[in-house]
């Protein structure tokens, strides 16, 4: 065994930059393999692992994006009434500051009814949650280092103990961790919004109707599509009545218990298209793989004809393959494992990882070493795979012959395909960093301002000094949503007086009167804000109105929505603020006044020419330490980094991904070209014998193989224009653009060209007489 | 007395061959038979189907039809591990292009028939494989390298090679196809010199100077034996 070991060890030794790139390709692609699978594992948990009940679960909620500040809700008794519907539970999600043991904590409360313990199923020993209570969880208890005797909650004004401690199965509900179980009348109590004597009646009617998510059991007849549609007339029903309300809603029904049902939809979502990647990486790697060791294979196949010749049985000579193998995949297994735990490792502590997958997802040690396990097998199977086909031919009137018409149709299939993976993969990439690009080489913000966050953890309202409202500061500007951050217009407006015109989409901002003079920003045409005036920028205007003279919009009135007594008129426009980076700010905006805002309840943004002293903000807003908090944002570029920085990142991913599949690709072809060559080789010397020039033969075999080349660039054109909406509307990509279109056409063909190139020089470097004399 | 039984013995033994045109037929019913100690050489027009037999009798291939005893066993009804074994510890078999591996030395190519040669245990392998190599003169050359050898040395390694495991049958296709006249002659000689002392030899042959040379000649045309 010793012997044999040391042959395979020794036979690698001759092509070590080759064997380094191959066992460093594997080891990687075992660990992506391994983060995937467990996501995939992760995310099939459909329910808590302590809920008993095993009937099917559905989740209802909102496609709401997370914008519980505008109220946009409306609690779902009416799934109750939907068909096939067995039981029923209500539940809220917040995350809050709250009060433990006289401490502020940030906490993640989930407020339950009567019927949501019941409803998911639990023990005998947890009998007490039908009394109701406050109930901690082991989670919480270890985070802050609690004892369970008198720990105490403040709710409101009154201070109430946590009754009972769920043990810690109770951890994890779907992908998150809870801390609190509270009952759900304390809701309110905690969701200060939209209160306070200077509310509007549609503030306080959407206090009244918080914002919630329903569980619903449900019988083997239930039809989910119909369920989705019949809550979803209801809604809509209910808006049309209540039109102050805005109640736009999508209702979406995910299968199974999630906290986030969006999310998990958005989730699985991105491991599709991470599955996608993986399974293409996997078909190049393995593709390139078995190309080298059939060429390896074929390059022994004189010597296994031999080793038959002497009486080796195929099983010994299956054994002594394999054994060579073992430093190979000894190295494999060990690149495999570290790969796989530094991947997890910064995946896990990555911002990319945070924002899609959330912050705790339960990881198997046992399905990840399946995982590792599983690809080590695949490595050792296509490792013998052509050894084994050479032993089963290797009768000495077969191993004269080259190979079949089948298997070279076979591998014509084989390299066309890998040429077509390769095109979608490189422009895949390629196209992100264009567009990223694009984005980047306009994406100079000229803004010199300091960001800061100021967050209420109370329900009284911050009292701004006026002087900042009207901008009478010149050093600050005041407003209520952050100036850097994704928009997304869900604000309906219309014009007065114009019938034709459609309802238009916008977001709002409400700002400080200096706030456009502060930031620099430019005006196409001046106007001063005012209670009732709005400023609007570009992107909307341009929605407005098709005309080109924007000016026409000034003095225009018109009202929003869900508010439709209050009438707004147009006193200015303002270029796009970079919300979002330059590139990326084309969003239909609308800036209104402060002043009518009245009190803020929850946080406000400042910005400052200069570093402004943090307890002179504080001071001035009248603020104290205990309960108020100041977070900085740094400057707007900062504020953009931080932004965008999923998306780089993933860039930064994706290119690494592309520029490995292109290296393996150079490889993979070179090596599929040398085993090719070989089975042909008695034919290539013929034609050498026979007076064929060198460099005919290589052009000859060059056209043949650009040929193969063209037919799978032609596929590959095809299908990304006719997929170009598909990718656009998936992931906000357009890979149909001309520049990584052609950049990656010439990069495989030039791939191609180089390896193709290489290996015929090679060949036809040999001995006219050694390429005519028969194997074995 | 009774005549001995021949170590080999063909019967009636066809092969054939499909191909596009339909089926080739390369032998048809030889009979053949080889006694122990003798030196058979097998001659014929190129495409006879000599190297064809050789093949079926040094197991490399199978007969389409028709018996073939080797060492009174009939190998038809054997099993691919039986045949194996039979190839390894019956048969040595002596290549027209020496057919060494270039990446193990001299000895370590010698010794490769013992490796799956069960009964022989390691420690034994390196005097058996320099045992062989004096047999042919090169035991000085044992740590070489094959691409280190002239072409004659180089066979001669294989000739070493093909005796280790002491087989009843050598069998040798076109031995001196790749050599010169004076390598030539000095592998004659050493074959010759190995059947006299009792291993049996059975060779396919174009040179009639080396065919002359054996007890025997066998001619095959148009797959027949004549």
């Amino acid at each position: 065994m010793w012997q044999d070991i040391q042959f395979g060890w020794r036979c690698w030794q001759h092509q070590r930059l080759r064997w380094l790139f191959l066992v460093i390709a594997w080891g990687i692609f075992s660990a992506l393999a391994v983060i995937v699978v467990q996501l995939a594992w992760s995310l099939s948990d459909d329910r808590p692992k302590w809920a008993n009940n095993t009937s099917t679960l559905y989740t209802v909620g909102y496609s709401l994006q997370q914008q519980l500040m505008t109220a946009k809700g409306i609690h779902l008794d009416t799934a109750q009434s939907t068909p096939r519907v067995t039981g029923y539970s209500k539940y809220a999600l917040m995350s809050q500051q709250i009060k433990i043991n006289g401490s502020e904590h940030k906490v993640s409360v989930l407020f339950y009814d009567s019927a949501f313990f019941d409803l998911l199923g639990v023990d005998e020993q947890f009998a007490f949650v039908d009394q109701g209570g406050i109930f901690g969880t082991n989670y919480l208890r270890d985070r802050l280092n609690l004892t369970s005797a008198n720990t105490t909650i403040t709710l409101g004004k009154s201070q109430s103990p946590i009754t009972h401690w769920f043990p810690k199965e109770f951890d994890s509900l779907s992908n998150k961790f809870i801390d609190l179980y509270l009952p759900l009348e304390f809701f309110s109590t905690l969701n200060p919004f939209f209160t306070g004597a200077n509310a509007t009646e549609t503030q306080v009617m959407l206090n009244s109707l918080p914002f919630y998510f329903g569980l619903i059991a449900v019988d083997e007849q239930f039809n989910p599509d119909v369920a989705t549609a019949t809550m979803q007339s209801q809604v809509d029903e209910l808006g049309n009545i209540q039109v102050n309300l805005n109640l736009d809603t999508n209702i979406s029904l995910v299968g199974g218990v999630e906290l986030f049902p969006q999310q998990r939809q958005e989730l699985t979502r991105q491991l599709i298209i991470l599955s996608i990647i993986l399974i293409a990486f996997a078909f190049v790697l393995f593709s390139n793989y078995f190309s080298v060791m059939a060429a390896m294979a074929l390059t022994r196949k004189q010597e296994l004809s031999l080793k038959f010749a002497l009486g080796a049985p195929n099983q010994v000579q299956l054994l002594h393959l394999f054994r060579e193998n073992i430093p190979m995949l000894s190295l494999v297994f060990i690149v495999g494992l570290l790969s796989a735990l530094s991947i997890q490792n910064f995946l896990l502590n990555s911002d990319i990882y945070q924002k899609y997958f959330g912050e705790n997802i339960p990881f198997s040690w046992s399905l990840w070493a399946a995982v590792l396990i599983s690809c080590l097998l695949a490595i050792t199977f296509i490792s013998l795979l052509p050894m084994l086909n050479l032993l089963v031919n290797s009768h000495f009137s077969r191993t004269k012959a080259g190979l079949s018409k089948r298997q070279q149709q076979l591998n014509y299939l084989q390299f066309g395909t890998q040429i077509l993976l390769t095109l979608f993969a490189i422009n895949f990439a390629l196209a992100s960093a264009y567009q990223e690009w694009l984005n980047q080489r306009t994406d100079t913000v000229d803004m010199t301002v300091q960001g800061h966050k100021i967050t209420r953890t109370d329900n009284r309202a911050f009292s701004i000094p006026s002087a900042w409202l009207l901008g009478q500061n010149k050093q600050l500007t005041v407003s209520d949503s952050p100036l850097i951050k994704k928009h997304f217009p869900e604000l309906k407006i219309q014009l007065l007086g114009d019938t034709e015109s459609d309802t238009i989409f916008t977001d709002k901002m409400s700002v400080a009167n200096n706030f456009f003079s502060l930031l620099n920003a430019k005006f196409i045409h001046s106007g001063v804000l005012s209670p009732g005036s709005v400023i609007i920028n570009q992107a909307l205007a341009k929605n407005l109105t098709s005309n080109t003279d924007l000016s026409q919009l000034i003095n225009k009135q018109f009202t929003v929505e869900n508010d439709p007594e209050q009438i707004f008129t147009i006193a200015g426009i303002v270029e796009n603020l970079p919300h979002a980076g330059v590139n990326l700010s084309e969003v239909p905006m609308l800036y209104t006044s402060m002043q009518q805002l009245g009190a803020l309840h929850a946080e406000i943004y400042i910005y400052t020419a200069s570093s402004w002293p943090d307890n002179n903000l504080l001071a001035q807003l009248d603020l104290t330490n205990e309960w108020g908090k100041l977070e900085q944002l740094g400057d707007v570029e900062q504020q953009l980094i931080e932004l965008n920085k999923s998306r780089r990142g993933l860039l930064l991913i994706t290119l690494q991904i592309a520029l490995f599949i292109f290296v393996m690709l150079t490889i993979g072809v070179l090596y599929q070209l040398k085993a090719m060559l070989m089975a042909e080789q008695r034919t290539l010397g013929l034609q050498l014998a026979l007076g064929q020039h060198k460099s005919q033969l290589i052009i000859h075999k060059l056209l043949h193989k650009l040929s193969l080349c063209l037919i799978s660039i032609v596929i590959f054109i095809s299908a990304s224009w006719l997929c170009t909406s598909s990718f656009k509307e998936l992931i906000g990509l357009d890979i149909w653009q001309i520049p990584s279109i052609l950049t990656s056409i010439v990069l495989v063909l030039f791939s191609v060209v180089f390896a193709s190139t290489l290996t015929l020089k090679t060949s036809t470097k040999k001995n006219i007489q050694q390429l005519l004399t028969a194997a074995v | 007395m009774s005549e001995p039984i021949p170590l080999i013995q063909l019967t009636s033994l066809s092969k054939t061959f499909n191909s596009k045109a339909g089926q080739l037929s390369v032998l048809r019913d030889i009979d053949l038979a080889v006694n122990r100690g003798e030196s058979v050489a097998i001659v014929g027009k190129s495409g006879s189907g000599k190297s064809t037999l050789l093949s079926i009798i040094g197991l490399l291939d199978d007969a389409s039809s028709g018996a073939y005893h080797l060492c009174d066993t009939e190998v038809t009804t054997l099993s691919h591990y039986q045949t194996s074994i039979l190839r390894n510890q019956n048969i040595g078999w002596v290549f027209q292009n020496f057919n060494l591996v270039s990446s193990l030395t001299v000895q370590k190519n010698v010794e490769m028939p013992l490796r799956y040669n069960k009964n022989i245990s390691k420690s034994d392998y390196q005097n058996m494989a320099l045992t062989q190599l004096k047999l042919v003169g090169l035991e000085d050359k044992a740590q070489s390298y094959p691409d280190q050898l002239s072409g004659g040395q180089q066979q001669r390694v294989a000739i070493a090679r093909a005796l280790i495991s002491n087989p009843d049958v050598l069998l040798c296709d076109e031995p001196t196809g790749n050599l010169d006249s004076e390598n030539s002659d000095q592998i004659i000689n050493l074959l010759l010199k190995l059947n006299q002392n009792g291993t049996t030899l059975l060779m396919v042959t174009h040179d009639m100077n080396l065919a002359q040379r054996c007890r025997r000649v066998i001619e095959i045309k148009d797959g027949t034996v004549i």
